[in-house]
Parts: C-alpha cells; sequence; structure tokens
C-alpha cells in the first residue's frame, strides 16, 4: 500500500465571515492576502510534508488550485521542486496539474522533467481537467477542456518518450521544434496517477491509458460504480484491474483525545467546507461537463454533504432553478430555494451567524457518512478499515484539517498517524491483499476474453 | 555593491563533437541527455549556490534556455523555488523569465508570488525577450515578441499591485477574472532588474521604468554607449541615473595557480562557447529585432559575441542569403558543414582563440591575485552596481568548480567591496533606482569613466570559432 499525505494547504488565517458572506472561497478578493501570513504558511506546509516523510509516509500529495484561499498551491511545481530537494525517500504526487489552463504543455514537460531528475525520480505526475473555477480563474474555454486535455497529454507524454526534434501539429497545440533537453529521470515515464470526483469520461480513460484512478473522497457508491466501470473497461481492453488501479483520498484528522479530535474535524467546516470551494456558477461553467457526467454528479451527489468543489444536488437543483430557461413552476423546489441559507444570505435574509450555524450543523452528518473521519488512532482506525475493505484502494491519501488548526494540532495529527494509524493500516492492507501501483504494475496482468474479471470492491463492507 | 553568484549550469556531459557538428548548443538532440547525469548535475549546481551564499555572494542570479545543453535551466522557477526555501540570506535574482514565449503571464505571475512569499521576500523578478531560439521552441511569433514582452510585463504588475478581481482584455492576453490569490512579500512589488545585449530599445524602457540595466558580457564600449543612452533617457524622465541603475555580467574563474586556471578556463570555449550558443538563423529569426537593433549588433558585437551572434556571422547569414558561398570559403564552420574541415580542425580554431579571448577581457582567468586589477578595470570604466560573477562552462570538476567559489568569497569579493567604496559605487538596495531628482537644464552625472576605458584593452574582432 501507498500511503499518502495530504493537505490542501489552506490559508487558515482567511475571515470566515468573508467566505461566508462570498457564498464561496473562490472568488474572494485577494484584499485579505496578508504576505507575512502567506509566507509563514508556504514554510510550515513544507515543514509538515518533510515531518510526513519523517514519519513514514510513502509519498506527498500536493493540488493546484487558483485564486482561492482554500489552496494556496496556485502553482503547485513550486512546492514539488522544493520538496524534489528537501525530501530524500517520499514520492512526490501532483493530483494534479491543469492540463486544459495551460497554454504551453511543453513547459509543463520541461518543468516536471526537471523536477523528476531533481529528486532522482521520485515524481508522480498526475493530470486534471481543473474544476470549472479554474477554467475561469485561467480564462481556459470550457467547452475545449476534454480536447484540451487530451491534446496536452498526449503531447507532454510525448515530449517525454520521442526523441527530439519532433513536430507537433495538434488542433489546439503547435510547436516546430520539440526538443526539451532535459527529459524524466524516470524511464519510459514516472508513473501517472488521476485523481477524479467521479467523472465517467474520466475513469474509462485512465482504464485505457492503465493509470491508477484516484477518488477524491468521493461516496462511497458512487465510486464502487465508477470502479466498476474501470474494471469491465480493462476487461474489454484485455488486462485484470485490481487495487493498484485504484486510490482513494480520505479526510482524516487525528489528535490525542476524541474531545481535540472533534474540534480538528470541524475545522474541515470551516467557511462552508469543500461544500464552499466555489459556486455553482463558477464550478460548472457551461459546456465544462459532458450531460451524462452532469446527471450523475446529480444523482450521486449526496445531500447535505456539501458535495466537492461546491457541487451537490441541492446546488444543482438550485442553479436549475435560478436559469431563466426554466421558469420556476414547481413549488415545492421553489420552496426548497427560498429555504436555501446560501440564496437567503445572498438576499441579506439571512444573517452571517445564521449561515455559520447552519454550516456546523453539518457536522454529525459528514461524521456519520465518513466524510470526514476524526478521532484518536483507535477510533479512526476501523472507519479507515471499513473504506479499505469496500474500496480496496492500492493507495490511501490522508487528507489532513483544513481552517484554523493550529500547526502544532496538525504536527501531532502526523506524528499519531505515523505512529499508529500508518502501521495499522499496512497491516490491513497486508490482510486484505491490497498491493500498489509499485508492487504490481498497474495493467500487468492480462486477462483472457470470456473469463470474469476480479471483483474490485465489496458492496458487503460498504452495507456493514 | 551588490555580488552575484552566476551559472548557466550546464549539462558538461555533452559530447563536445555533436555540439560542433551541429555548429551550435541549440538543436543537439535531447538523445544525448542522460537523466542520470542530469540529476547529479542539478544538485550540484544547487549545492554550489549554497555554497556561494555561504562564502559571502549577495546573489544567486538564474537564468532560462530552452533545449539547450548550454543551460539546464528550461524552467528556473523550478531552481528558484528551492533556492527560495535552501538559502536563508542570498536574493535570488531571474535574469530573466522570457515573457514573450509565456503564453499564460498569469501563470508567472502566481508562481513568482509564492516564491517571494516562501523566501521570505528575496526574490529579484526579471524579464527578457529571450533569444531567438527560445521564440523557436516555444513556438512564439518573433514578431510580436516586444508587444508579448510588453504586455506581459504590465499584466503581470497589475496582478501583483491591483486589487482583485480585475479584468484584462489586452491585445494579447485576455483574462476576465484576475484575483491571485497569493501575492508577492515585497510591496508594492519585488524590485525588478532587465539583462540585456545591447538592444538599445530594452535600454530605453528600463530607464524609463527605472529598472537596473545589467550588461550581459558586452563590449565596454558599447556598454558605455548605450549606459549614456539610459542616462540621457533618465534625466529626460526627471532623474539622475548612477551605478544603482546598472549592472554588469563577467565570465570569470579563478583556482589556486595560475596553471590550473589556465588550464581549466578553457572551459568557457567547450563546444564553441557563447558563440555557439545557437545558429544566427535561431538567433535572429524574423522580426525579432528591430531594425536599428540588428545594425547595433551588426557594428558593435565583437566577434566572441553572445548568443551566437557577431558581426561576422550576421554578415554570413546575409551572404549564405545571396548564395554567395565563394565568401565563406576560409569560414570554419561553413567549410565544416560542407566537410572541407574535420572536427579536430573546427576544435582548434576554437581553442586558438583562448589567449584573444582573454586579452579582449571576454573571459577573465587566473589566480585572485592577477583577476582583481581587471575586475577593477571594469568596475571604473562602467561602475555597475550590480556586478555577476559568471563561473565556467564546460568539463570542469565540482571540486574546481567549488574552489572556484571559495576563493571568490575569499579574496576577490572582500577587495571588490572595497573597490566600490573607494570608486563610490552604490547598488539597488543602498540607493534607490530613479530616487534622485534631476533638474533640467544641469548636466547629469557622468556614469561612466571613458578614461577607464581608454585603458581597457580592445576586443579582438578576429576572434572566430
Amino acid at each position: 500500500m501507498q500511503l499518502m499525505y495530504f493537505t490542501e494547504r489552506p490559508y487558515r488565517d482567511v475571515s470566515e465571515d468573508e467566505l461566508i458572506k462570498n457564498r464561496a472561497y473562490f472568488a474572494l478578493s485577494n484584499k485579505f492576502f496578508d504576505r507575512e501570513v502567506g509566507a509563514r504558511l508556504y514554510n510550515e506546509y513544507l515543514d509538515e510534508m518533510v515531518y510526513a516523510e519523517e514519519v513514514g509516509f510513502d509519498a506527498i500529495m500536493l493540488n493546484e488550485h487558483h485564486g482561492t484561499p482554500f489552496c494556496m498551491g496556485a502553482v503547485m511545481n513550486v512546492e514539488a521542486s522544493i520538496l524534489a530537494r528537501i525530501t530524500k525517500r517520499a514520492r512526490i504526487v501532483l493530483l494534479g496539474n491543469p492540463l486544459p489552463t495551460f497554454k504551453n504543455p511543453l513547459r509543463v514537460a520541461e518543468e516536471l522533467a526537471t523536477i523528476d531528475c531533481i529528486s532522482r525520480g521520485r515524481l508522480i505526475p498526475g493530470w486534471v481537467r481543473g474544476a470549472g473555477s479554474e477554467q475561469i480563474f485561467n480564462n481556459a474555454n470550457p467547452a475545449y477542456n476534454r480536447e484540451y486535455f487530451n491534446e496536452a497529454h498526449d503531447l507532454i507524454i510525448a515530449a517525454w518518450t520521442r526523441p527530439g526534434p519532433f513536430r507537433w501539429e495538434g488542433k489546439h497545440f503547435n510547436y516546430r521544434f520539440i526538443n526539451p533537453w532535459v527529459t524524466p529521470y524516470q524511464k519510459p515515464i514516472p508513473p501517472i496517477m488521476i485523481p477524479g470526483v467521479l467523472s465517467p469520461e474520466t475513469v474509462v480513460w485512465c482504464a485505457e491509458h492503465k493509470y491508477p484512478y484516484l477518488g477524491l473522497g468521493t461516496a462511497l457508491s458512487a465510486t464502487a460504480e465508477l470502479w466498476n466501470i474501470y474494471g469491465d473497461t480493462a476487461a474489454k481492453l484485455g488486462y485484470q484491474a485490481g487495487s493498484e488501479n485504484f486510490g482513494y483520498l480520505q479526510h482524516v484528522v487525528v489528535a490525542e483525545t476524541e474531545e481535540k479530535a472533534e474540534e480538528l474535524g470541524k475545522a474541515h467546516l470551516f467557511g462552508g467546507g469543500q461544500g464552499a470551494f466555489s459556486r455553482p456558477e463558477h464550478t460548472l461553467p457551461p459546456g465544462y461537463n459532458s450531460k451524462e457526467a452532469t446527471k450523475r454528479l446529480a444523482r450521486t451527489m449526496t445531500a447535505g454533504s456539501g458535495g466537492f468543489l461546491g457541487v451537490s444536488a441541492e446546488q444543482l437543483g438550485r442553479s436549475k432553478e435560478a436559469s431563466p430557461a426554466s421558469p420556476s413552476s414547481d413549488s415545492a423546489t421553489l420552496q426548497q430555494v427560498a429555504d436555501s441559507t446560501r440564496k437567503r444570505l445572498a438576499r441579506g435574509e439571512a444573517t452571517v451567524e445564521e449561515a455559520k450555524a447552519a454550516v456546523y450543523r453539518a457536522y454529525p452528518k459528514a461524521v456519520s457518512g465518513l466524510q470526514i473521519i476524526a478521532g484518536t488512532p483507535k477510533s479512526v482506525i476501523p472507519k479507515i478499515r471499513r473504506i479499505l475493505e469496500t474500496l480496496r484502494p492500492g493507495t490511501f491519501g490522508v487528507f489532513q484539517s483544513q481552517g484554523p488548526v493550529s500547526f502544532e494540532d496538525r504536527m501531532t495529527s502526523i506524528r499519531l498517524l505515523g505512529q499508529e494509524v500508518l502501521p495499522a493500516v499496512r497491516e490491513i492492507g497486508k490482510e486484505l491483499g491490497i498491493v500498489d501501483q509499485f508492487e504490481r504494475a498497474s495493467g500487468s496482468r492480462p486477462l483472457t476474453s470470456g473469463t470474469k474479471r476480479e471483483e474490485l470492491v465489496s458492496l458487503d463492507a460498504m452495507r456493514a | 555593491m551588490h555580488i552575484m553568484h552566476f551559472t548557466e549550469r550546464p549539462y558538461k556531459y555533452v559530447p563536445e563533437d555533436e555540439v560542433i557538428k551541429n555548429r551550435s548548443f541549440f538543436g543537439v538532440s535531447n538523445t544525448f541527455y542522460d537523466p542520470k547525469l542530469g540529476a547529479d548535475l542539478y544538485n550540484e549546481y544547487l549545492d554550489e549556490a549554497c555554497y556561494a551564499e555561504e562564502v559571502g555572494f549577495d546573489a544567486i542570479m538564474l537564468n532560462e534556455h530552452h533545449g539547450n545543453p548550454f543551460c539546464m535551466g528550461a524552467v528556473m522557477n523550478v531552481e528558484a523555488a528551492i533556492l527560495a526555501r535552501i538559502t536563508k540570506r542570498a536574493r535570488i535574482v531571474l535574469l530573466g523569465n522570457p515573457l514573450p514565449v509565456l503564453k499564460h503571464p498569469l501563470r508567472m505571475a502566481e508562481e513568482l508570488a509564492e516564491i517571494d512569499l516562501i523566501s521570505h521576500g528575496r526574490l529579484v523578478p526579471g524579464w527578457v525577450r529571450g533569444a531567438g531560439s527560445e521564440q523557436i521552441f516555444n513556438n512564439a511569433n518573433p514578431a510580436y515578441n516586444r508587444e508579448y514582452f510588453n504586455e506581459a510585463h504590465d499584466f503581470i504588475i497589475a496582478c501583483w499591485t491591483r486589487q482583485g478581481p480585475f479584468r484584462w482584455e489586452g491585445k494579447h492576453f485576455n483574462y476576465r477574472f484576475v484575483n491571485p490569490w497569493a501575492l508577492p512579500y515585497q510591496k508594492p512589488r519585488p524590485p525588478i532588474w532587465i539583462p540585456g545585449v545591447l538592444s538599445p530599445e530594452t535600454v530605453v524602457w528600463c530607464a524609463e521604468h527605472r529598472y537596473p540595466y545589467i550588461g550581459l558580457g558586452t563590449a565596454l564600449p558599447a556598454t558605455v554607449e548605450l549606459w549614456n543612452l539610459y542616462g540621457d533617457t533618465a534625466a529626460q524622465q526627471g532623474y539622475t541615473a548612477g551605478s544603482e541603475n546598472f549592472g554588469y555580467l563577467q565570465q570569470i574563474f579563478v583556482a589556486e595557480t595560475e596553471e590550473k586556471a589556465q588550464e581549466l578556463g578553457k572551459g568557457a570555449l567547450f563546444g564553441g562557447g557563447a558563440q555557439n550558443f545557437s545558429r544566427p538563423e535561431h538567433t535572429l529569426p524574423p522580426g525579432y529585432n528591430s531594425k536599428e537593433a540588428t545594425r547595433r549588433l551588426a557594428r558593435q558585437q565583437t566577434d566572441y559575441g553572445f548568443l551566437g551572434v557577431t558581426s561576422a556571422k550576421l554578415q554570413e547569414s546575409e551572404q549564405a542569403s545571396v548564395q554567395d558561398l565563394h565568401k565563406e570559403k576560409g569560414n570554419t564552420r561553413e567549410r565544416l558543414k560542407r566537410g572541407e574541415v574535420s572536427i579536430a580542425e573546427a576544435k582548434a580554431k576554437i581553442y586558438g582563440n583562448y589567449q584573444k579571448a582573454q586579452d579582449g577581457l571576454q573571459i577573465i582567468v587566473g589566480t585572485p591575485k592577477s583577476v582583481l586589477p581587471k575586475i577593477r578595470l571594469i568596475m571604473e570604466t562602467l561602475r555597475p552596481g550590480i556586478f555577476g560573477l559568471f563561473t565556467i562552462q564546460g568539463p570542469v570538476s565540482v571540486q574546481d568548480r567549488l574552489t572556484n567559489v571559495r576563493l571568490m568569497g575569499q579574496e576577490v569579493l572582500p577587495a571588490m567591496r572595497e573597490y566600490a567604496k573607494e570608486l563610490g559605487i552604490k547598488d539597488p538596495f543602498e540607493v534607490e533606482p530613479g530616487s534622485r531628482p534631476y533638474t533640467a537644464g544641469t548636466k547629469r552625472d557622468s556614469l561612466v569613466d571613458l578614461e577607464a576605458l581608454k585603458r581597457a584593452p580592445k576586443r579582438d574582432d578576429s576572434v572566430r570559432v
């Protein structure tokens, strides 16, 4: 099993009231950014990652978001560069570089090759389409999102593997002389991992490329469904998918006592948590998602959980209501809209205090639904076990607390994870026969057509 | 006096014969890159930068070139990010990020802001137009080079100083919602320096923006001329330019003995040296330079040149364009291309110029004692507030490179600081560039010492690879 440490590197000193007033993290004016806080936090996060390596994590995962205090990794390759030099053993996992928002993918190929060389082959590059807000921030046409993604991906792989110079004339990218001097340390290419929030097209694409797919805290049932799509696609392509093809990211925060852990756990909901990542109109700009993906999102996002990156069933419903194309006739839905704290807040009918109270009321539900795991090492291990039994992910990422948690409490969580949780998780992984992509290469097991593929998930465990 | 350590971070294991066969560093196939050696080199150069800080350099300067074993800093911000965390005191000077090839300047604004924050305000971002080969590598239209440069620059400054969100609708860049969360540590923005190889438009632009201009090993008489242009422009803008507005980068290498220094110093000519950076057709793609800049280059670049452009080669290109191959008869490069000379002969030609390159101060090689008078002469002539020491290229061992850094710290830097004091040279942190008002009608400060220039050796225009 590959165990990863992950934090969004939030700007934790942001005013919660301002977030609530803005009804999202994205688009909060940068006038609230304080350089002293920013400089301290960037360095503390690097300290955390070095410590995570020290206590036994196999990998440090980074991600990238633009124009948001939710995640300070606007160009995560800056942090990845530093980790390449200041860590010694841990893999550096980038989940992921938002390909469709880059206008010069050759530069990214150079950047990552340099980082892979400096780290002496510890880089795991990953690609994402970028949340909707990244398209807005970077002025990238959402309608071409998947085309940009596919072409930039193919171009970067070519830049790494085809001897230069060669020419590339694509639909979106053109280069007459591709010959980056520095190519990656890992041959033929660094291992690639793809994170996702349940877009079926991405899952199929991953299976076709034999890239492990990592679910970003997605609901277990929907995740199980998509992993079966991966497995079926793999079977069609003639290989057996297994735990090496999957990863899962889970909010986990650990403290010495249950009381302290609950305090840290609640910080996940600071400012509205992930549900307030960006407003729906920023998260899903027109053309960004396929129809099928939008339907699936609406169906599978659990109500009240806040969803991921600001998309939930309720919010999608609301967006539809707000659209002038569908004048509101359904009074029940209208009532729902009227009741929405967020909407009322926008109209000035609810106070910031009321909105905050509504945010934190969701905590017990988030805990019971496993969106948040907070506790002592002893109490979190059975919950992690349940996820491992259900999804059998070869890579398991631990997503550190958001919100105004002290540096000391964050470091304590890392220490306790290293001392007590990681060894237990490794034991559970062994017991369940879970292997990661380095123990068994993704796509390395042929599957004879006509035979039944292995079970990838355990629905019994999920129902438990 | 602000003294910088600089190396191109060359991939010193590239086979010299391949560079010579290719008639330049740019364009050598990346099949000659070995990632294991590359990994060692990147880390050795980072070690060297840390050591430079330790021995007393004020800054580490980085640069960026693409697709070229001459310089492994294809995305120098990777190294800058690392230095932000692993150095403690030194400034990190980027000379510079090639704005016209980026395509996405907002990302650059975010990247540099992060680096400035992580370093707690030690970043000096600088901008370049990028050599011609960078335009080719990045598929950036050379005809729009200066427009891209100007707009990307204005936009990045706006990102750093205008409260977000705001909208930017330019000719080349469009953003509907500019609101980068992380902003630079230094307020109102980090200090900006601009390097150059004698483009007068750049010099005037720097003077208008009060940005210090760093001459990259340019010939002294031409440098003097352009610094006067800067000074005149500054006066028109109502301020007095001085040493705080100028910097100079000099190729230099020291060792314990003259013999050792002479042996290792040849590394500067490895593969043809800077003159073989790229072939003229790559260095000056159509539209890249203004007519005025091209004329000035042709007139003033000594044969050693920078980045592969020399007056003789410009002539060559012109001649080649009219198919006048007879005149190419005596040109080693052209004869090599035609198979009339061997690689060994071409190499002999390159290294045959070693002494001349030293005589013309293109390279300064020696013991601390023997290099100091030459450095002093440059300081007297140009009075640069910023002085970059460009360490050796070519196949020189890590130990010898570190010895060079150590000797610089022990003997050369203290002496340079004494000279600066004696000559009244101030750097941009001692005197804010553009902070001294100029009264119209008065005579502006003299920026250079023409008497010292008279004592400076002439560069030999016949020095050829």
